[in-house]
C-alpha cells in the first residue's frame, strides 16, 4: 500500500514537472475548448501519470509558445502519425511489442491496405491508455471486424496463465516478507512474465498455445520451490509453537511454585 | 569464615524450613519446573550446536575450480601443461600432462600440509617447505613425506569441465 | 555421584562458594511484597545474555563490509542450520530488551525507588538506557538493507541541526559525509565491543549498588520490620515465570509478527541512490521522531529533548523525598502520568503520521 502511494506521489511529481513547461498541452487544451480531444484525454493516461509528455512521442519544442517553433518538422516535430506509422511511433519505446505485432495478422492487414485495420491505438487508444489488462480483448473491440471466437480462445488461454502467474507471485511475495530468500524465484517469475506478456500481440493461437506450454515447466519449477519454502515456514512455525507451549508450562509451573513458597508468608497478614 | 552479608541490615528471618504439609504438590511442581527448565536449556543449546556445525561436504561430481570460483574448462589443458585449482570441497589440486596422459594429484604435501609444485623438467613434485619430493606417480621418493600424494582420475564432464574422481589405492 | 561432593568441597575451601551462595541466594532476604514489576531486572539480564550469545554466534558468519554484509546475513538466515532462529532471536530480543527497560524505568519512577540512598542505581540505570538504545541504533545498520541505510541516515542527520558543531558532529559519527563503509566499520566496532562491555560493567555497578542499599520496599514500609523471604527460591521462581513470559513474547514476535523488525525495506539491499518512501525509525524512537517533526525548529526540538533527558537523569536529586506533602505527591504523580501518556501518544502519532 505504502509503495503504491509512494509511486503515485512520485509519478504525480514527475508528471507535473514534465508537463509544467508544456506549451503543446496549453495550446491544444485551449483549442479544444470544452473538448473532447487529445489534450482533454491526456491527464487520464498512464503515460501522463508516469511523467511522459507530448514532445516525448511527438517531438517538437514544448518550451516555446510560437507554433512555428514548437511544431517545426525540420527540428524533429513528428505530428500525427498515419495508421501505418503508428506501430513504429509507439515502438520507439515498446520495441518488443512492436516486433511481435509486426508478425501478426493485424499488421499484415494494416500494411496490405485493409481499412479499417487495427494498429496500437485501435485497442489502446492514443491518449487514454491505461495499465493493460486482458479485458482489452473483448467482443466490442474485436467484434468490429471479425467474429469473436478466436479472440475468446486466446483470452482464455492467456487468462489462465495470467491467473497462475499472479497467484504464484502472491505466494512468493508472502514467503519473501517472512524473511526467506526468494531471489531465484523472483528472477524466474520475472522471466516467465516477460515471455508470456510478449505473446499478447502475436495473435496466432497456434503460436501462442505452444509457447504457453513451453513456459509451464518453468512455472512448475518455481511453484515447486515456493511450495518447499512454504513448507519450511510452516515447519518453523510448528517448532515455534511447541516451544511456546513449553514456555507456557514453564511459566505456570514457576509461578505456581512461587505462590506455594510464598503461602506461609502471606497467610498471616 | 562466617557469612558476610553485603546489606548491613541483612538479618535472618525465621529459619526457612520447608512447609511439609503441602509437600507432595510442591514436589511435583518443582519437578515439573526443573524438567521444563532443563528441556528449555536443551532447546537453546541444540540449535546453537547445529548453527556452528561445519559445512557439509558437497556431494556430486568433483570438478576443478579456478581462483575466480568457477570451474576450469577442460580445454585449458590444451594450452597449459599444468593447471592448478581447487576441488569442490576446497582441496588444492594439480592437474598435469605427463607422457601423453592427464593426471591429477592433491597438491597438499603429506608431510605437514604445504602445497607442492610440479617441476616439468624433472617430472617430479617438489615441496618447498622441507624439500619433500614426489615422482610423476605421486609416490613419495625423497625427504620427509610419509605417504604418496592423493591421486585423482581426470575426465571431461558433459559441461566441458575438468572432472576429478578419487583413486582409492 | 561420590565425586561431586569432594570436588565441591575442594572449590569451597578456596573460593568459599557455599558462603557466596548463601549470601547471594538462599539467605539473601528480600521483602515479601515484591511484585512482578520487580522481576523486570532479571528479565533484562536475560535479554542481555540472549543478545550476547546470539550476537557472538552471528559474528561467526557475518562480514561487516558493504559489499558482503547483506549477503552474509542472507546466508545466515537461509543456509546456516537454525541461522534464521539465531538472527530472528537477536533482532526480536532487541525490541523486548528496550520494552523491558522502559517498563523497568516506569515502575521505578512510579514507586520512586530512585530516592535516597538509591541515586546511583538510577544514574547507572539511565546510563544503561543510553547504552542499550545506542546498541539498537548501531546494530540496525549492520544488515545493510534499505531500511538500515536510510534509517541511519535520518537518525544521524538529527545531530546536524546543532549550530556550529552539528556538521562536524555528523561527520564524526558517520566517518564520511554520507553513510558508507566507514560508518559500517565504526558502528560495527561499537556494537560488538565497547557497548556490550560497557553494558556489562554498568550492570555490575547497578547490581552492586542494589545489594549495598537493599531493594526499596514497595509501599515504603521500614526495611527492618517488613516481612522478608529468601531470594532463592522464593523470588527466583517468580523471576523464572517472568523469563518464560518474555520468551513467549519473543517467540510470538519471531513467528507471528516478523514485520515488527522486518518491514519490506529491511529485506532488500541498501541502495544509496534511492530513498524508499516513508522511512521511519523503530517504535522506540518514534516519539523522538514525531517530537522533532512537530517542533518547527529542529535544533529547538533536540534541545528540548536533551532537557527532558537531563531532568530524568538527575531526578533523584530533584525529588529527594524530603518534602512529601500530599500536594507535592499529587503534582508528582500527575506529571509522571501525563509524561508517560504523552510519550505513548507521540509514539502512536509517529506511527500513523
Amino acid at each position: 500500500m505504502k509503495r503504491t502511494i509512494a509511486a503515485i506521489c512520485l509519478a504525480l511529481l514527475l508528471s507535473t514537472a514534465a508537463n509544467a513547461q508544456n506549451s503543446c498541452y496549453k495550446c491544444h487544451l485551449q483549442n479544444e475548448g470544452s473538448g473532447p480531444g487529445p489534450a482533454h484525454d491526456w491527464p487520464t493516461s498512464i503515460h501522463f501519470r508516469n511523467g511522459i509528455a507530448c514532445a516525448d512521442c511527438h517531438g517538437g519544442n514544448p518550451r516555446s509558445d510560437d507554433p512555428l517553433v514548437a511544431m517545426n518538422r525540420a527540428r524533429g516535430f513528428l505530428g500525427k502519425p498515419s495508421p501505418t506509422q503508428v506501430p513504429n511511433f509507439c515502438g520507439k519505446c515498446h520495441e518488443a511489442i512492436r516486433d511481435n505485432y509486426l508478425e501478426s495478422a493485424h499488421a499484415k492487414a494494416l500494411f496490405a491496405g485493409v481499412r479499417p485495420a487495427p494498429n496500437c491505438v485501435t485497442c489502446h487508444t492514443a491518449h487514454r491508455q491505461q495499465k493493460v489488462t486482458l479485458d482489452l480483448i473483448n467482443p466490442q473491440t474485436c467484434g468490429q471486424c471479425h467474429s469473436y471466437d478466436r479472440a475468446a480462445r486466446l483470452k482464455e488461454a492467456m487468462g489462465g496463465m495470467e491467473k497462475d502467474l499472479t497467484s504464484l507471485s502472491k505466494e512468493e511475495r508472502r514467503i519473501f516478507l517472512n524473511g526467506i530468500d526468494t531471489e531465484e524465484e523472483q528472477k524466474a517469475l520475472f522471466d516467465v512474465r516477460n515471455r508470456v506478456h510478449r505473446l499478447t500481440h502475436v495473435l496466432d493461437i497456434n503460436k501462442i498455445l505452444p509457447e504457453l506450454a513451453a513456459v509451464r515447466p518453468d512455472l512448475n519449477r518455481v511453484q515447486h520451490e515456493v511450495d518447499l519454502k512454504q513448507k519450511e515456514l510452516e515447519d518453523r512455525r510448528h517448532q515455534g509453537n511447541i516451544l511456546m507451549g513449553l514456555f507456557f508450562v514453564g511459566a505456570i509451573a514457576a509461578y505456581a511454585t512461587h505462590k506455594k513458597l510464598m503461602e506461609p508468608h502471606t497467610r498471616e497478614k | 569464615m562466617s557469612d558476610v552479608p553485603l546489606d548491613p541490615e541483612q538479618r535472618q528471618s525465621e529459619p526457612q524450613h520447608r512447609d511439609t504439609s503441602a509437600q507432595p504438590r510442591r514436589n511435583f511442581l518443582e519437578w515439573l519446573l526443573g524438567v521444563v527448565v532443563a528441556v528449555s536449556a536443551l532447546t537453546f543449546v541444540a540449535p546453537m550446536v547445529a548453527y556452528l556445525s561445519p559445512r557439509r561436504t558437497r556431494k556430486g561430481t568433483n570438478v576443478l575450480m579456478g581462483s575466480d570460483g568457477r570451474p576450469v574448462p577442460y580445454k585449458e589443458l590444451n594450452t597449459n601443461p599444468v593447471v592448478a585449482g581447487v576441488g569442490v570441497n576446497g582441496e588444492p589440486t594439480l592437474v598435469v600432462k605427463y607422457s601423453g596422459e592427464v593426471r591429477a594429484f592433491s597438491a597438499v604435501c603429506t608431510h605437514l600440509g604445504c602445497l607442492v609444485k610440479w617441476n616439468a623438467a624433472k617430472s617430479e613434485f617438489l615441496c618447498p617447505c622441507h624439500g619433500g619430493v614426489f615422482d610423476a606417480n605421486g609416490v613419495n621418493v625423497s625427504g620427509p613425506p610419509p605417504k604418496p600424494l592423493k591421486r585423482y582420475k581426470v575426465f571431461a564432464t558433459a559441461e566441458g569441465e575438468i572432472g576429478l574422481e578419487e583413486v582409492r589405492a | 555421584m561420590p565425586i561431586i561432593r569432594p570436588v565441591l568441597n575442594w572449590i569451597d575451601e578456596r573460593l568459599r562458594i557455599h558462603a557466596i551462595i548463601r549470601a547471594t541466594l538462599t539467605e539473601y532476604m528480600v521483602p515479601a511484597n515484591l511484585t512482578l514489576w520487580h522481576t523486570l531486572g532479571f528479565v533484562l539480564v536475560t535479554c542481555f545474555v540472549i543478545q550476547v550469545v546470539t550476537g557472538m554466534l552471528l559474528l561467526v558468519y557475518y562480514v561487516p563490509d558493504t559489499g558482503r554484509a547483506f549477503d552474509t546475513v542472507k546466508f545466515i538466515t537461509n543456509k546456516v542450520p537454525y541461522g534464521w532462529l539465531i538472527r530472528d532471536l537477536h533482532a526480536m530480543t532487541s525490541h523486548v530488551f528496550v520494552l523491558a527497560i522502559f517498563l523497568h524505568m516506569a515502575s521505578t519512577l512510579w514507586m520512586r525507588a530512585y530516592r535516597t540512598p538509591r541515586e546511583l542505581q538510577w544514574i547507572t540505570g539511565m546510563i544503561l538506557l543510553g547504552l542499550v538504545l545506542a546498541a539498537g541504533l548501531s546494530g540496525y545498520l549492520l544488515p545493510w538493507s534499505q531500511l538500515s541505510y536510510w534509517a541511519t541516515t535520518v537518525a544521524t542527520n538529527a545531530a546536524g541541526s546543532i549550530p556550529r558543531i552539528g556538521h562536524t558532529l555528523v561527520l564524526w559519527i558517520r566517518g564520511t559525509p554520507n553513510v558508507s563503509q566507514y560508518t559500517l566499520g565504526r558502528f560495527f566496532a561499537m556494537h560488538v565491543s565497547i557497548i556490550p562491555f560497557s553494558i556489562l560493567a554498568v550492570i555490575g555497578m547497578h547490581l552492586l549498588f542494589l545489594r549495598l542499599t537493599g531493594i526499596a520496599v514497595p509501599g515504603g514500609e521500614d526495611k527492618a520490620t517488613v516481612r522478608k523471604v529468601p531470594f532463592f527460591p522464593h523470588m527466583v521462581t517468580k523471576e523464572l515465570a517472568s523469563v518464560f513470559g518474555t520468551l513467549i513474547l519473543v517467540n510470538l514476535l519471531i513467528f507471528y509478527f516478523p514485520q515488527v523488525n522486518f518491514p519490506e525495506d529491511a529485506l532488500i539491499p541498501a541502495n544509496p541512490l534511492e530513498t524508499p518512501a516513508h522511512i521511519k525509525p523503530h517504535w522506540y524512537f518514534l516519539a523522538n521522531y514525531q517530537f522533532l517533526k512537530i517542533v518547527p525548529n529542529e535544533f529547538l526540538g533536540i534541545i528540548l529533548q536533551v532537557i527532558v533527558g537531563v531532568v530524568l537523569f538527575f531526578l533523584p536529586f530533584l525529588d529527594r523525598g524530603k518534602k512529601s506533602s500530599r500536594l507535592y505527591d499529587g503534582v508528582f504523580y500527575t506529571v509522571v502520568t501525563l509524561a508517560i501518556l504523552g510519550y505513548i501518544g507521540l509514539m502512536v502519532w509517529g506511527y500513523y503520521s
